[in-house]
């Protein structure tokens, strides 16, 4: 017989075991918009996967549709004349390559078992219009069942294998995004673009042989050996765009937790001497992130060791990021601590806040390399943060604004990735422009308020998908100042910013009352379109500095000031606020001697210049 | 013994023509000032008046020269055209001087002086141009032949012991395999200064018999030329080591006017060592083929 104890001990037991699942599960914060259900087995022998999936969506417009649009990514591997293929920087003989073929094949597509639409679908490329038999109602749930099989090219832009290692990106038919006007953001797989998708929760159980080890978005809650030497891995994600995986069979694990933050490096045997670095980097970066633009909302995080190749080794997904080791001196180069923030920093930009990556991909990559800088310098110093190698010291801003110059004026920063002229325009904008447009917010704004509007940026905009107004709203509300004018030249031109210091003179004034006294005048000049207020320092003879601001409406200024003391030296922009300025080398002059600076230049060169004569005399 | 009587004694042959090292030391200074002197130019308009330059005195500011390079980029590719030609001819003058250097060396070893100097030294020059053109050919595809031997033998030093990191210059695997590409270095260069010796005492022969009569010395006297060669190359090494020392001090010295001037004065310095000792390799070669082709004849 059972004692009224017993029960009360198992209902107590039972309520524990609720509340501590209530603790375990993570906070929903984001809409559930498309939910996805896979299983899919990899055929490690044909590079093939097998999938089924149950893709629950809801319409999130203002309107009804009749048409679902979804992305088949993997056809942008079927031949050399798919978009992607066609916009790559790949010579031809590369593209063709049989190796480089992939696809995806939708076997079945319906709405139930019974409900088949496979007929009714449209395919271009990589992009799937299906019409529904009913009209899918403002906030309507349907629910589609996909059967499909890919053949995963040899890694080439992302997806792939490698020998016996797989990474499995931008897979599985996959839902667009509905805008609220009922119109769907759907675009071709672009070679210069990422990717833009709602978020949602992602069941997926994928099978492999049995000695192989995955890394995944999300976390693993279960694990299965099937028969057939295989085994099932089943991985939940919850608030997240996107689904992607490593598998391999020499991966090796270590992991880590960061602030209640488990952090995992799957790794290749080769790389074991790197995983303390690179863990390391990961537990700083999350933190300092975190301190600064607001907290990571998972409780799980995965770096793979994935080779190098093009976002092979360097690569975004929610949760997960792909870091291959570098084999240079990281004392010296710091290639694998610039991956793993800029990845990292893409959690926000990216996995967070959902930008779009299509249209608007500043917001996601220049964010990030914004955020790289701030954890590079605050890790490494100012100077050298990126290579402090034989006497060459780079940082991550010179590496920016080194990129910059190489690219100035073919295109504006916000325009759609696949309308730029070429990779380079797209880098030079999206990546290094975009993140001296920020790093010039800082220097006006202070470390401080920057991350004060960072902050709220982040915490209006997490899981959703904000635009570049959004974000000029956001600056604007937080300093208190209308800075439009200034984001509507940096973002949507391509007027280049360079201020000059022309003239100097110091003219002694004749009067008897003036005697002793001198006019100093000083021109300078805003040789670029760009109109940023500038600062402009007068140094003179006794030690005085008179500080000015100049508009820089004008195309010239001319400043005339009575002094005691003669000019010494004039200065525009002296903090060197404007990390856009092309030319910083005309940003003052001086009357000071210069003499010991050429000294030291020439008489160096000249000593260069003999060891390679001397070089010259032992062949 | 040999080894270190060749030593000195070729370094009182240079000292006895210490003319030699005046024209090595002018060749050097001619050729460097006249790729100077545009980057002068170009460094004089962009940091000659600028406040900032001031920080190129204590580090290497990168965002002056990122700026620099970028608007100088038109005249600059123009200069680098102009530094190809530069270095191209300076190799043609120095094919051209090394007869003199190697002619003036030898009569030094063999007390053979009776003309004025510079005459002979020119005479030698023009005499031995054509040779040492050759000579300097047959160098080129060595040096690619050595190339091609180090990647063989680095690819199978890899595959035994492993790859280990690209740049990880305190690692054992790149110290092996540094010093293996300075001995194929070493080699190549010693195998030229022989050919040399060989061309200037056998003049009028044909190349290849020379080549071969240079093979067949090196094999028969590998130890005792490669010695000598070592022995060269490690107070060359410490000369180099001081100068590096020195340097390091100087630049940690407030970099006014004096210190710069002071660092400048070791460099000439340390390059007219470099041009005295390029010189010594030379002459105590000589020596030693001498001496053993003394030995060979008694």
């Amino acid at each position: 017989m059972k004692s009224p104890y017993y029960k009360f001990l198992l209902g107590s037991l039972f309520f524990s075991f609720l509340l501590l699942g209530f603790c375990l599960a993570e906070e929903k914060h984001a809409p559930q918009i498309a939910c996805y259900k896979i299983d899919v087995k990899l055929d490690t022998e044909s590079k093939k996967l097998w999938g089924n999936e149950t893709l629950t969506f809801v319409n999130t417009s203002k309107k009804s549709i009749d048409t679902l649009f979804l992305h088949l990514y993997p056809d942008a591997f079927q031949s050399d004349t798919t978009t992607l293929m066609k916009e790559s920087f790949f010579p031809d003989r590369v593209k063709k390559k049989e190796k480089y073929r992939g696809f995806i094949k939708i076997k079945r597509i319906g709405l139930t078992s019974e409900l088949d639409l496979t007929d009714k679908k449209i395919i271009d490329e990589t992009i799937m219009k299906l019409p529904i038999p009913d009209p899918l109602p403002p906030q309507g749930r349907i629910e589609l069942e996909i059967e499909f099989m890919v053949k995963l090219p040899e890694i080439f832009v992302r997806m792939g294998y490698s020998g016996e290692d797989f990474m499995i990106g931008q897979w599985f038919p996959k839902m667009a995004v509905l805008e609220e006007d009922g119109n769907w953001n759907a675009h071709q797989y672009h070679f210069n673009s990422e990717f833009f998708a709602d978020f949602g929760t992602y069941d997926i159980s994928i099978t492999v042989p049995l000695d192989y080890v995955i890394g995944s978005t999300g976390y693993l809650t279960e694990e299965r050996t099937n028969p057939d030497s295989t085994k099932t891995l089943f991985f939940h994600a919850e608030d997240v765009h996107d689904f992607a995986w490593a598998a391999s069979p020499d991966y090796q694990i270590s992991e880590r937790m960061v602030d209640g933050i488990k952090v995992s490096f799957f790794y290749k045997p080769e790389h074991k001497e790197d995983v303390d670095r690179i863990l390391d980097y990961a537990e700083f970066a999350l933190k300092y992130y975190s301190s600064c633009f607001g907290k990571y909302h998972y409780g799980h995080f995965t770096m793979v060791d994935t080779k190098i190749g093009l976002g092979g080794g360097a690569m975004e997904y929610p949760t997960l990021i792909t870091v291959s080791p570098s084999r240079v001196p990281p004392e010296r180069i710091r290639a694998d601590a610039l991956v793993v923030f800029h990845e990292i920093a893409h959690q926000w930009w990216y996995g967070m806040v959902a930008s779009n990556e299509f249209e608007e991909a500043w917001l996601d990559e220049g964010f990030a390399v914004y955020s790289e800088r701030r954890a590079l310098e605050k890790r490494f110093g100012e100077r050298a943060n990126l290579i402090d190698l034989w006497g060459i010291k780079l940082s991550d801003l010179d590496f920016a604004r080194l990129s910059y110059l190489l690219d100035l004026q073919t295109d504006p920063i916000v325009k759609n990735s696949w309308e730029f002229r070429n990779y380079l325009s797209y880098r030079t904008n999206v990546y290094s422009k975009a993140s001296l447009v920020l790093e010039t917010l800082r220097n006006y704004l202070g470390e401080e308020k920057m991350n004060k509007v960072l902050r709220e940026y982040f915490q209006r905009y997490k899981s959703k998908h904000p635009k570049t107004l959004d974000f000029i709203q956001v600056v604007n509300e937080v300093t208190g100042e209308d800075l439009t004018f200034l984001f509507e030249q940096l973002l949507f031109g391509t007027g280049v910013c360079d201020y000059e210091v022309t003239s100097i003179e110091s003219v002694p004034l004749e009067s008897e009352d003036k005697k002793g006294r001198y006019r100093i005048k000083v021109v300078v000049r805003r040789l670029g379109e760009v109109v940023i207020p500038v600062d402009v320092v007068i140094e003179l003879e006794d030690g005085e500095r008179i500080e000015q601001i100049w508009d820089g409406k004008e195309r010239w200024h001319k400043i005339e000031i009575e002094t005691d003391s003669k000019i010494e030296a004039a200065l525009i922009d002296p903090e060197n606020k404007i990390a856009l300025d092309i030319n910083v080398n005309n940003n003052s002059l001086t009357v000071r001697s210069s003499d010991s600076v050429m000294m030291k230049l020439s008489t160096q060169c000249l000593f260069w210049m003999e060891t390679l004569m001397h070089w010259i005399t032992c062949f | 013994m040999f080894i270190l009587s060749s030593f000195a004694e070729g370094v009182k042959n240079v000292w006895t023509e210490k003319f030699l090292v005046g024209m090595m030391f002018l060749f050097k200074l001619v050729f460097s000032l006249v790729l100077l002197s545009p980057l002068y130019v170009m460094f004089s308009a962009s940091f000659a008046t600028n406040v900032k330059a001031s920080n190129l005195l204590t580090w290497f500011d990168l965002s002056l020269f990122i700026d620099f390079v970028y608007h100088w980029r038109k005249t600059l590719s123009i200069y680098f055209l102009m530094f190809i030609l530069v270095c191209g001819i300076a190799m043609l003058a120095f094919i051209f001087l090394s007869g003199g250097f190697w002619g003036m060396l030898r009569d030094g070893v063999k007390n053979r002086g009776q003309n004025s100097k510079m005459g002979r030294f020119f005479g030698y020059c023009g005499k031995y141009f054509w040779g040492m053109f050759k000579i300097w050919l047959f160098m080129v595809v060595l040096y690619f032949i050595a190339i091609f031997i180090f990647l063989i033998l680095a690819i199978v030093f890899n595959q035994v012991v492993g790859k280990g990191s690209l740049w990880e210059i305190t690692s054992w695997r790149m110290v092996v395999k540094f010093l293996i590409g300075i001995i194929l270095f070493f080699l190549v260069n010693m195998i030229g200064d022989y050919l040399r010796i060989f061309f200037i005492e056998n003049y009028g022969e044909r190349f290849l018999k020379v080549v071969r009569k240079t093979f067949k010395f090196l094999l028969t006297n590998f130890f005792r030329t490669l010695s000598l060669y070592y022995f060269l190359s490690v107070i060359l090494t410490i000369a180099i080591f001081v100068y590096l020392g020195l340097y390091k001090g100087m630049n940690a010295m407030p970099q006014t006017g004096f210190f710069i001037f002071l660092t400048f004065l070791i460099q000439q310095i340390f390059v007219v060592f470099s041009s005295f000792y390029r010189l010594v390799y030379y002459s105590s070669q000589l020596v030693l083929y001498e001496k053993i082709s003394e030995r060979t004849v008694v």
